[in-house]
């Protein structure tokens, strides 16, 4: 059976991406974050589906209050990547600054404590950087440049990503999914 | 009637003199093409499409001839013709460093940034025959001559937009240009190059995506394409679907590699940034019958007005761009403008 998932888009060109990343496991619906201030209460959200991804985007967390505060009330699981990654870091008392050079494109490697995810190579498309509160455990940092890529919630049900696993540039992108397959059902 | 010429395949043209024109009036685009697709499916039609939506032409072919590229000859020795650029240097760098802010500032990742040359003086020769001509000087993969009712496209682009084949569908996008000189080695140790075209690749998986029933996938990436005046890479993302072509374009226009990355907030960026609507310019071109239809993107090309010639040109602006060379970019696009290569 797969696990029905919502993203919520936020004007971003890698939406696809990511829903076939997910597929055939997650069955996704794909939200606007414009389409959001219609909904009456996060309720529908929380009764509906198994896990909202909040999904990379242009511009900064504050221009998404909408998503912000849909992720504040969230009682299901949440996904964020990049964009969504650092709204996470945002409503955690964590810092979202400036990058620069941005990185759009490039790839890093991964400094992981988990074997199987350390030394590989992961797509980066950002110019803001995390510093994720201790409410985080960091999961991954970049080798070149030591920039949080990879964290989750202590306690909530919180997973964020800083690149982007659904680009043809990650390498085993299915090793990501397998992740999100376990946090989800621990 | 003029005569009407559309690439078919590799070393052929669609040639014809007996043709019907639609265009959209107060519809949209994909409705005409909707209506098109059910009362001429089985004809051969030349479509195009404005890179801003607003307008399509489709060309229904009554009868037609299948002829070489080499039966086009040119009895053009050369023609006498100055261009220059619509925008100066300082201009043109002023608006790359804006670009490069926006990205800095996370408004986006990537923006084609275009603009035009212009002919100076009248010339009493023929589009046809100017035409004919710069078909022999650019070469290229996909070329279009098509007279429309505002002036005649002299389209010489190098690069598909989409072709479909039964279910199969294929994208080529191009990014990454260095001189001839430089070659094809440099273009593959430029990190900067590289990250231009992943990330179209990137956006260009997504967009196939949205038409495509299976995972579609990254067949060729930072291939080499040589052309005798550039030299580029490309990359090819394929798939399979059951759409058909106005759906198809409703989801994947405008096309990624000549707007940019995430392209909502790309084609708002070129709105601000560029003086004038490209119309024709950086829309599709190409050829449809039944299922099967092949398109281009209609870059180097030039609009024939009232005796003279406009020539548009442009280049993906990244935040590792440098204004200097992205300058010398669109001036590198347009050498065949003049015999001597001089702008």
């Amino acid at each position: 059976m797969s696990k029905k998932a919502l993203i919520i888009d936020h004007d971003d060109s890698f939406i696809w991406n990511i829903k076939f990343w997910l597929q055939p496991e997650f069955n996704i619906t794909i939200l606007n974050h414009s389409e959001l201030k219609k909904l009456q209460d996060s309720e529908q959200i929380n009764t509906e589906y198994e896990l909202v991804i909040f999904s990379p985007g242009p511009k900064s967390p504050e221009n998404y209050p909408g998503s912000l505060d849909l992720l504040n009330k969230l009682k299901i699981p949440a996904l964020g990547v990049c964009l969504g990654f650092q709204m996470m870091t945002l409503n955690h008392q964590g810092h979202v600054k400036a990058y620069c050079p941005p990185l759009h494109g490039k790839t890093s490697l991964l400094h992981c404590e988990y074997p199987d995810y350390n030394n590989l190579r992961v797509a980066r498309y950002h110019s803001l950087h995390c510093e994720p509160s201790d409410e985080f455990k960091i999961l991954a940092r970049s080798q070149d440049d030591d920039v949080v890529m990879w964290a989750e919630h202590k306690k909530k049900k919180h997973l964020g990503f800083q690149f982007h696993p659904e680009s043809f540039l990650t390498e085993h992108a299915d090793k990501y999914k397998s992740y999100i397959l376990n946090w989800l059902s621990l | 009637m003029k005569p009407l010429v559309c690439f078919y395949n590799d070393k052929s043209l669609f040639y014809s003199t007996d043709y019907r024109v639609f265009s959209n009036q107060s519809s949209s685009v994909f409705s005409i093409l909707e209506d098109i697709k059910k009362e001429y499916s089985e004809a051969v039609k030349i479509l195009q499409i404005d890179f801003n939506l607003e307008k399509a032409h489709v060309f229904v072919l009554n009868t037609y001839e299948i002829i070489s590229i080499d039966q086009l000859t040119s009895e053009l020795s050369a023609p006498n013709l100055t261009f220059v650029s619509n925008i100066s240097k300082s201009h043109f760098i002023k608006k790359v460093n804006t670009i490069k802010e926006d990205i800095k500032s996370g408004r986006y990742y990537q923006v084609n940034y275009t603009s035009s040359f212009s002919s100076l003086q009248e010339t009493e020769i023929s589009s046809y025959a100017l035409f004919k001509y710069y078909l022999n000087q650019f070469k290229p993969a996909y070329p279009a001559y098509l007279p429309l009712p505002y002036g005649d496209i002299l389209c010489f682009s190098p690069e598909l937009f989409l072709e479909k084949k039964n279910e199969r569908i294929r994208t080529c996008p191009i990014k990454g240009t260095t001189r001839n000189a430089d070659g094809y080695a440099s273009l593959l140790k430029d990190q900067k190059e590289n990250a231009e075209l992943s990330m179209i690749v990137d956006l260009l998986r997504n967009d196939l995506q949205s038409v495509c029933t299976e995972k579609v996938s990254v067949d060729v990436h930072r291939k080499e394409l040589p052309l005798n005046y550039i030299t580029h890479t490309y990359s090819q993302v394929s798939g399979a679907t059951n759409l058909s072509l106005p759906m198809i374009l409703k989801n994947m226009l405008p096309a990624g590699s000549i707007s940019g990355c995430p392209k909502a907030e790309s084609v708002k960026a070129i709105q601000e940034l560029e003086n004038l609507p490209r119309g024709f310019y950086t829309g599709c071109i190409g050829w449809w019958k039944n299922d099967s239809f092949t398109l281009n993107l209609a870059i180097r090309s030039f609009l024939y007005d009232n005796k003279k010639l406009s020539y548009f040109s442009g280049c993906g602006i990244v935040y590792d761009s440098d204004a200097e060379k992205e300058w010398q970019e669109f001036h590198h696009k347009a050498q065949h403008l003049t015999p001597e290569g001089r702008l």
